[in-house]
């Protein structure tokens, strides 16, 4: 699936792809599914659990929010993608010329890195079991031990140099993986109401008592673990929306949809929602909130030995598999981004810096603790983009104003999308600074994508009006 | 015999749903269950990597 999605960026950089290569909804059902089953989906239902969230803000929560976030991809991204068929880097650097979209790639490529090194993080806890080594708790946001340093440096060396040299080996491991990972995490669940059922004495003979234990017991609500957030229904619901912002509202899946044959065939996107945003997080909550069932002094958030109570070696490699399949493809997504900025270095050279940059990230175990507020910000910092496209493209030719000006104008950089974009994002911070609790960073880029699309209409006006 | 091996697959893939439901119903105990899916990843992975990108590459 990963694979796919390469050769796609590979394929038709800067020009339309033709109807003879678009494909149909099943090509995206698969690809969707399988990227969004991640190492990163075993810390997420976690940090719900320490959250305090309770069952109906959990489960209502993800069917909305999910369902949100797969509207996104089909009313946002999709309709643009198929008129325009272009890339969402090629696309802006004809909005905002060649100058702003390195910074975008720099930008993409930072936190691509951030996250890529919680993907390590997550791969690494699964040695910590084999090796028994400390490992970090919930509130550190420093490595504690040595043998957590020489687990992260080992499991991000290995992943850098396989991300620059054998990317198609390890793509074909994901492809293969995904299947088997899906129902791993399925059976995650499984086990772990088992054992809950087990723990509490609970008799569960239909759904309605199902529900009961996962109120009273698995998702009890309440007050949050010490250092985290509470979150609430809107809390869940705008997290699983905005968990991949950069990749709906923000625009990045241009690059995927552009093939699809029709702007529905972004409906695929549910496959991914709801396999791995919904009942991955589901899943692995209910091992994480078990663990606290039975030893409520216990709170780290550890993939590793949360898997292997419940499913053993095979919960093991998963963990291994997980983090390792989708760190690969992200970091190579990272280098390519950096190598846009610099051409002129080698593929491998960059490829392997920016494994070595993720690694460094992973060392620090407070970016996967956080992994809630990290991915909320990273959607904001790019959605601003986001709000830029969908503007230049639906908007301006109603309002009579040019669009791709920097293309039109030769531009190397548009500063109306660039003051846009900064300026959002400064608006955006202030707001979350305000301290109002409506306008959290889970809430913000809400409000944010209007201050956007209206900054920019605005300062394009300005922009355009001497050339009437 | 592609098709074999895509048989079997599908059996490992049966084999890691039906382990945790047959845990989940208490018909079989918490380490059968993890040995029953060791198993049936090892199975899978070595019947998938037989056919799995074999079948794009031919396509």
């Amino acid at each position: 699936m990963a694979e796919d999605k390469q050769e796609k960026h590979g394929e038709f950089e800067r020009e339309p792809v033709p109807a003879s290569k678009t494909r149909g909804l099943k090509a995206f059902v698969g690809m969707y599914a399988g990227e969004h089953c991640a190492g990163t989906e075993l810390m997420i239902g976690p940090l719900f659990v320490a959250a305090g969230v309770s069952a109906f803000d959990v489960v209502g929560g993800l069917l909305l929010g999910n369902l949100l976030a797969v509207l996104s991809w089909m009313f946002l991204c999709a309709p643009i993608a198929v008129r325009a068929r272009l890339t969402l880097y090629y696309q802006l650097e004809k909005i905002c010329g060649r100058h702003l979209v390195t910074l975008y790639n720099l930008a993409n490529g930072v936190m691509f890195c951030f996250l890529a090194g919680s993907m390590i993080t997550v791969s690494a806890t699964a040695l910590g079991v084999w090796f028994n080594f400390p490992m970090p708790g919930l509130n550190d946001l420093l490595p504690n031990s040595t043998g957590w340093v020489l687990s992260v440096l080992a499991v991000g060396a290995l992943i850098s140099v396989v991300a620059a040299w054998g990317y198609d080996m390890v793509s074909k491991v994901a492809n293969i993986a995904a299947p088997w990972m899906v129902l791993v995490f399925l059976g995650f669940g499984i086990i772990g109401l088992r054992q809950f059922i087990e723990a509490t004495g609970a008799e569960v003979n239909s759904l309605s008592s199902l529900w009961e234990l996962c109120k009273n017991a698995v998702w009890k609500g309440g007050e949050p673990l010490s250092g985290q957030v509470k979150f609430t229904f809107w809390h869940v619901t705008f997290f699983a929306w905005f968990c991949n912002m950069a990749m709906h509202v923000g625009m990045a899946d241009l690059s995927v949809f552009r093939f699809a044959k029709k702007s529905w065939h972004s409906c695929a996107a549910a496959s991914g929602m709801y396999v791995g945003h919904f009942m991955a997080w589901l899943a692995a909550s209910i091992l994480y909130a078990l663990q606290l069932h039975l030893d409520p002094a216990n709170t780290d958030v550890l993939p590793g030995p949360l898997a292997y109570r419940a499913a053993g070696v095979a919960g093991l490699i998963c963990v291994i598999v997980a983090g390792w399949t989708t760190a690969n493809p992200t970091i190579y997504r990272a280098g390519l981004a950096f190598q846009a900025i610099m051409p002129k270095v080698s593929r491998f050279k960059v490829t392997i810096c920016t494994g070595l940059l993720a690694t460094v990230a992973g060392l620090f175990p407070g970016i996967a603790m956080k992994l809630l507020g990290f991915v909320a910000l990273y959607g904001l910092i790019l959605m601003p983009m986001g709000a830029v496209v969908f503007t230049d493209f639906w908007i301006f030719p109603k309002l009579g104003m040019q669009p791709y000006y920097a293309e039109h104008k030769s531009l190397k950089i548009n500063w109306a999308a660039g003051i846009a974009w900064i300026a959002t994002l400064v608006i955006c911070v202030a707001l979350v600074k305000s301290g109002n609790p409506l306008l959290q960073l889970y809430f913000v880029a809400l409000p944010g994508w209007f201050i956007a699309a209206a900054l920019y209409i605005g300062l394009s006006k300005m922009q355009q009006k001497g050339d009437a | 015999m592609k098709k074999i091996f895509q048989l079997i697959s599908w059996v490992a893939l049966v084999l890691l749903v039906s382990a945790p439901a047959l845990f989940y119903v208490e018909k079989i105990t918490l380490e059968t269950n993890k040995a029953l899916l060791l198993a049936a990843t090892i199975i899978w992975f070595a019947s998938a990597l037989c056919w799995m990108g074999r079948e794009k590459e031919s396509e």
